[in-house]
């Protein structure tokens, strides 16, 4: 193997040297060499190891399309050599091997393979007691690549992007798709997953230089076109619904949205079947002209060509032009056509031997290919009488293609398998989706543009939506693949999945053992489940199945191609994260007094207040402490707020919420609860009346946005002469709570807060601090208190100025923990926290806030029926005894009754107002009478006593509230 | 007692960063920020308009409230149009958004309309960002799933879409510098937005402009 002399439109740039290590050896390639071009030019032949025998394994594809050649690059594993370009520096090691590439340990399990047939794991590793040493073994010896733990972050962008219409594939087809469509008047975006477009028609060239010439004026026009954009070393990786279309290049993951898609994305060649078909020095017809046209490396010196197309002999053309010492085309057909490529390869003295295949390859003594064994082949069945051998260094396989269809199945394409042509191809189109090309057939240099100019002018009409009819471009006359690429051996390692080391008596068996469908030979012998997806192997394993059960491939079917068809870096999928969270008006004041914040719901709300030299419960309980004996503000802006404006605005809360919202007097506040269709508690709050035709009420935090929506929804259903107005972020609001609120309020408030003027659950709009507010009494921790609501722009404001105001008092803020506190000592629950997907009023001893008589509520019809049955829990109080000083339950923790589960613990917390743990869990009916003693499972497995006992726990009467404490 | 100050939704975020402050329309805003990129407006520029008073109305006699107030409205939902010193943004069927311009009166002619049936005014404290430059598109790119260069600036086209998971609406607007695009969003989400946009403003080379810079775009 050498380097070429220049070749017309070489991918390398000769000036430029690249200096690099492969295995602990230095080497020198060129700037815009692939690996494995750059090690194959320096006559390095065997570049990995096969991922179970551990065989030696050369270039196979020389396309991103196998995974023969994986590297390490230092803390960049699973590099494909084929593609990636060779960099000044590069360390690299071959992945999957013990020891080193030459020396792997491990290749002795080649010699082991009669034992390690397709399954065997199945049927080996199936004890329990054996299982882990199993699985530390395997865990040790398989696995690609070594990950470095201290590898940095690796940054990528998330990008959209639009177009019209977006062509797959830059080859013949698709640049012809691409320029159709644009002279229609389409923005066009054209990718291709290679360095450069150009496809197969700058490769495959058979000697042709005219065909070179017009791929050369294709590109140059659409370069130079004003509506196409071209993303070269870009993969289309899935396609998505609408259009959608994840783009995977170096640096990052562009989703683009098209308004039609062109599938020009070619076909793979596939290997042929014959033993030691992954030899070093096997490869791909396709591969060698790679080599040749794109990196100028001359793929060997002595070259057997198995052909079963025009295309081998094309190979056979190209090698002779470099060079290469062509020793026979081997044609798996019995007769040669008659065709300008076969005469041009027999003009040149090359011997054309019909109905002949490749029976064995030969390896010398460092696992690379040496000779091969030719035979007469009729059927895959070999006549070794007239075997014949031939030394060479090189086998080019060119007996057949598969198409690229993967996008396609994705898209929903119905695909028919053709027998002429020995391929499956597009049969119904999905709207708004187009194929040609290969992929659609289509072969031969004149027809792939035609082809393509049809498919895009379609693409465009179908996006400008113009009306236009073209005729279908037909594939030419000769078959491209072969039906039967596969040559029997009684010893195998005749591989047909490269990845998996799948040999062809490995899909006999597999078939034998009754996994006789696609789908379970697929997950059987995982064929097509490696990186490689399949695409040089499930081709050849659907024609292998469909012989053996006796089937046409189009009665087989194919496998599912599920989005992404080609591995993406995990650092693309990950790509910058957006976490929308939202923050209260007061976040800076909360994070200046010190906060600790938590999640609740889409909010960061101040769990605590932490106090220099205290500790996260000390200062809780200091908070607690501050709202029992003085003054202390929370903000509660994040309660959902909605305001209902309008005549019937009464009855559309009336039929929301379960209470007499209608019977509500104006300047007045009621406690209400909503339920779902099926009586389930789905959330609670304050409902407001500030005139006879508005109304404004909170929500649950998390609640609010469900909420507003379903009530939306509800109205659009009902049709009543009302407005619902989401006020959430649209106002700020605290609650002022504790015995010295009143007195800390009353200088910065125009409103009358006497009790007479203001009692117990009385709304008033007013000013604070010269802002407009609405004020609310309620306490949801059992003080004196006032909930204030203020527009947003004004909430920092109110802020400063009740904790002015408050000074005298000792006024502070308190958080969420210590709300949560306060409300349990009054015995009040927390939807979701105390309730659950299937709570009803009735279990919560709401029974109180549910007006069953009035005309309708949603939920009414199911709560009647709930009503006549007996419950089957209830949400009761409990405590601990009096220092107790064992494990503590915590929320969830089971009841146990009888050795069996009979309700849980909903909220837990220790009062220091009260001294003792107090908490809510639902128990049977039977069980919530106070003094009922039962226990509860901790998560060591013990059990702790607690005693049903009355809520609420403090300030029974409520006196507090009422100025009579 | 007088009023107090205004606060923007912006304010906590922005703090840490303002060289200079000005007052607008009795919101205390960034004149400049301290590291705030010399060439920002010649990529892609983020600026603060949350000190803008605006309103909103909705309901089956809006549009006729409106028009009682001699407010011209957009013929069609997700399309705004600019009166004398305001804009009327039509969000839906019977929803608009009404913003002054600086020194604008339209918005407390609005709040000041009577109860009447049919029409409901729906208080309004938006975060509201500019954004600017030639590079404004690529940075919607990295951040919205709406080919937002499809916005019609001169025909008045409004999205309501959601960037970097917070809903949006987004006006393309033409200025002597070009078109820019404002963003209104709920501004209890703002911060967010506005740490969210920078970060890759900042990455593409540009960044925050306080308001100083601002206006050179903006009216």
């Amino acid at each position: 193997m050498s380097r070429l002399p220049q070749r017309p439109d070489e991918w390398i740039d000769r000036s430029r040297q690249v200096r690099y290590r492969f295995e602990g050896r230095d080497y020198i390639g060129f700037a815009g060499d692939a690996v494995s071009s750059a090690l194959w030019a320096s006559g390095v032949r065997t570049l990995g190891r096969s991922f179970k025998y551990h065989r030696p394994r050369g270039i196979l594809s020389m396309a991103n399309h196998d995974v023969n050649v994986l590297v390490q690059d230092g803390q960049r594993l699973n590099v494909r050599g084929d593609v990636v370009p060779v960099r000044e520096g590069m360390d690299l090691t071959a992945v999957n091997t013990w020891g080193g590439l030459a020396k792997d340990r491990v290749r002795f399990l080649d010699r082991l393979s009669a034992f390690l047939p397709v399954g065997f794991y199945y049927k080996a590793f199936y004890s329990k007691r054996w299982f882990p040493t199993w699985e530390r073994m395997f865990r040790a010896i398989t696995g690609l690549g070594r990950i470095d733990a201290a590898t940095p972050h690796i940054y990528t962008h998330k990008r959209y992007d639009f177009c019209d219409v977006l062509v797959i594939g830059g080859g013949v087809a698709g640049l012809s798709a691409a320029l159709s469509a644009a002279d229609a008047g389409a923005s066009v975006v054209l990718v291709d997953e290679n360095a450069r477009v150009g496809g197969s028609g700058m490769y495959q060239l058979g000697g042709d230089t005219a065909q070179r010439e017009a791929v050369r004026g294709l590109i140059a026009r659409a370069r130079g076109h004003k509506n196409i954009r071209v993303f070269e070393s870009t993969l289309a990786a899935a396609w998505y619904a609408d259009q959608w279309v994840p783009l995977v290049d170096a640096d990052k993951l562009t989703k683009i949205r098209a308004r039609a898609t062109v599938m020009a994305s070619g076909a793979f060649e596939q290997p042929t079947v014959f033993r030691n078909n992954d030899l070093p020095g096997v490869m791909l017809g396709s591969a060698m002209q790679r080599l040749i046209h794109r990196y100028a490396v001359q793929p060997a010196r002595r070259v057997v060509v198995t052909a079963a197309n025009a295309d081998g002999y094309r190979v056979a053309l190209d090698l002779i032009d470099a060079g290469v010492q062509v020793l026979a085309v081997a044609d798996l057909r019995d007769t040669l056509p008659s065709c300008p490529a076969v005469e041009k390869v027999r003009a040149r003295g090359v011997e054309c031997l019909p109905g002949t295949g490749i029976y064995e390859a030969h390896a010398d003594g460092s696992g690379e290919l040496t000779a091969v064994t030719l035979c007469k082949v009729r059927e895959g069945v070999a006549d070794t009488s007239t075997a014949r051998r031939l030394d060479c260094d090189g086998v080019a396989m060119s007996t057949g293609w598969a198409p690229a269809a993967n996008l396609l199945y994705q898209a929903g394409t119905k695909m028919r398998f053709d027998e002429r042509l020995q391929q499956f191809v597009p049969d119904v189109l999905p709207e708004g989706v187009f194929a040609c090309g290969r992929v659609n057939g289509v072969f031969a240099l004149d027809s792939k543009q035609a082809d393509g100019a049809r498919a895009g002018a379609l693409a465009a009409a179908h996006v400008l939506g113009t009306a236009l009819e073209v005729d279908p471009v037909l594939p030419g006359g000769e078959a491209p693949s072969h039906p039967w690429p596969v040559v029997k051996h009684p010893s195998g390692k005749n591989f047909v999945d490269f990845d998996e080391d799948l040999q062809v008596k490995d899909f006999e068996n597999a078939v034998q053992e009754g996994y006789d469908n696609i789908e379970l030979l697929k997950r059987f012998t995982t064929v097509g489940m490696g990186p490689s997806q399949g695409k040089h192997s499930n081709m050849t394993a659907l024609r292998i199945l469909a012989r053996l059960v006796g089937k046409s491939p189009q009665q087989v079917g194919t496998t599912t191609a599920r989005p992404f068809f080609h591995p993406v870096p995990m650092s693309h999928l990950a790509g910058r994260g957006f976490n929308p969270h939202r923050r209260s008006p007061l976040h800076g004041r909360h994070a200046a007094l010190g906060a600790v914040f938590m999640p609740a719901g889409a909010w960061e709300r101040p769990e605590y207040y932490a106090v220099p030299g205290k500790s996260r419960i000390d200062s809780i309980h200091d908070e607690v402490r501050r709202v029992r004996t003085k003054v202390a503000v929370i903000d509660v802006g994040t309660l959902g707020k909605i305001e209902i404006r309008g005549p019937q605005a009464a009855e559309f809360l009336n039929r929301v919420y379960t209470a007499r919202i209608d019977l509500l007097k104006v300047g007045g506040t009621r406690y209400g609860i909503s339920c779902d269709e099926t009586g389930v508690l789905t959330d609670e709050g304050v409902i407001a009346r500030l005139a006879d035709n508005v109304y404004y009420f909170t929500t649950t935090t998390s609640g609010a946005a469900l909420v507003y929506r379903e009530m939306s929804r509800l109205n659009s259903e009902w049709r009543l002469e009302c407005g619902i107005i989401n006020l959430t972020g649209a106002y700020s609001s605290v609650n002022l709570a504790g015995p010295d609120c009143r007195k800390a309020l009353g200088p910065i408030c125009d409103a009358d807060l006497s009790p007479e003027a203001f009692p117990y659950l009385a709304v008033r709009e007013g000013k604070v601090a010269g802002i407009p507010a609405r004020m609310m009494r309620v306490g949801f921790v059992g003080e004196w208190g006032y909930e204030i609501h203020v527009p947003a722009e004004y909430g920092p404001a109110l802020w400063d100025a009740l904790m002015q105001a408050g000074e005298p008092y000792g006024i502070g803020p308190f958080g969420v923990e210590a709300q949560r506190l306060l409300r349990l000592e009054k015995g009040h629950l927390i939807v979701s926290q105390d309730t659950d997907g299937l709570t009803h009023p009735f279990e919560v001893s709401m029974d109180w806030a549910v007006k069953l008589d009035k005309p309708f509520f949603v939920g009414q019809r199911s709560l009647k029926i709930l009503k006549q049955m007996p419950l089957k829990r209830k949400l009761a109080g409990f405590k601990l005894p009096a220092g107790y000083s064992g494990q503590v339950p915590q929320e969830c923790h089971l009841v146990i009754v009888n050795g069996e589960i009979a309700g849980r613990i909903t909220s837990i917390y220790w009062s220091p107002n009260l001294g003792h743990h107090i908490g809510l869990a639902f128990l049977p009916p039977d069980m919530t009478a106070p003094g009922t003693a039962f226990q509860i499972r901790v998560t060591d497995g013990s059990m702790v006593s607690a005693e049903v006992c009355e809520t609420p726990f403090f300030d029974p009467q409520d006196l507090r509230q009422k100025e009579q404490a | 007692m007088s009023l107090p100050a205004r606060t923007s939704p912006l304010s906590d975020v922005q703090a840490a960063h303002a060289a200079r402050w000005i007052d607008l329309e009795g919101m205390r805003s960034v004149a400049a920020f301290e590291r705030e990129p010399a060439a920002a407006l010649d990529i892609v520029a983020i600026g603060d308009l949350s000190y803008r008073r605006r309103v909103g109305v909705k309901g089956p006699s809006a549009a006729a409230a409106l028009a009682g107030l001699g407010l011209a409205t957009p013929a069609k939902p997700n399309s705004w149009c600019r009166t004398e010193d305001a804009i009327v943004a039509r969000l839906g069927i019977t929803e608009y958004l009404i913003e002054d311009s600086a020194g604008g009166e339209t918005v407390a002619k609005v709040l000041a309309l009577p109860a009447a049936a049919g029409v409901y005014p729906v208080p309004r404290f938006d975060a509201e960002l500019v954004v600017a430059g030639p590079q404004a598109v690529d940075l919607f790119r990295q951040t919205c799933a709406v080919d937002i260069s499809t916005l019609d600036a001169a025909g008045g086209a409004l999205a309501l879409t959601s960037m970097v998971g917070v809903g949006v609406t987004v006006a393309a607007v033409m200025t002597p510098a070009g078109v820019t695009y404002r963003i209104w969003c709920d501004g209890t989400y703002g911060g967010y937005l506005w740490e969210t946009l920078c970060e890759v403003a900042e990455d593409m080379g540009g960044g925050a402009i306080g308001y100083e810079a601002v206006a050179r775009v903006v009216r």
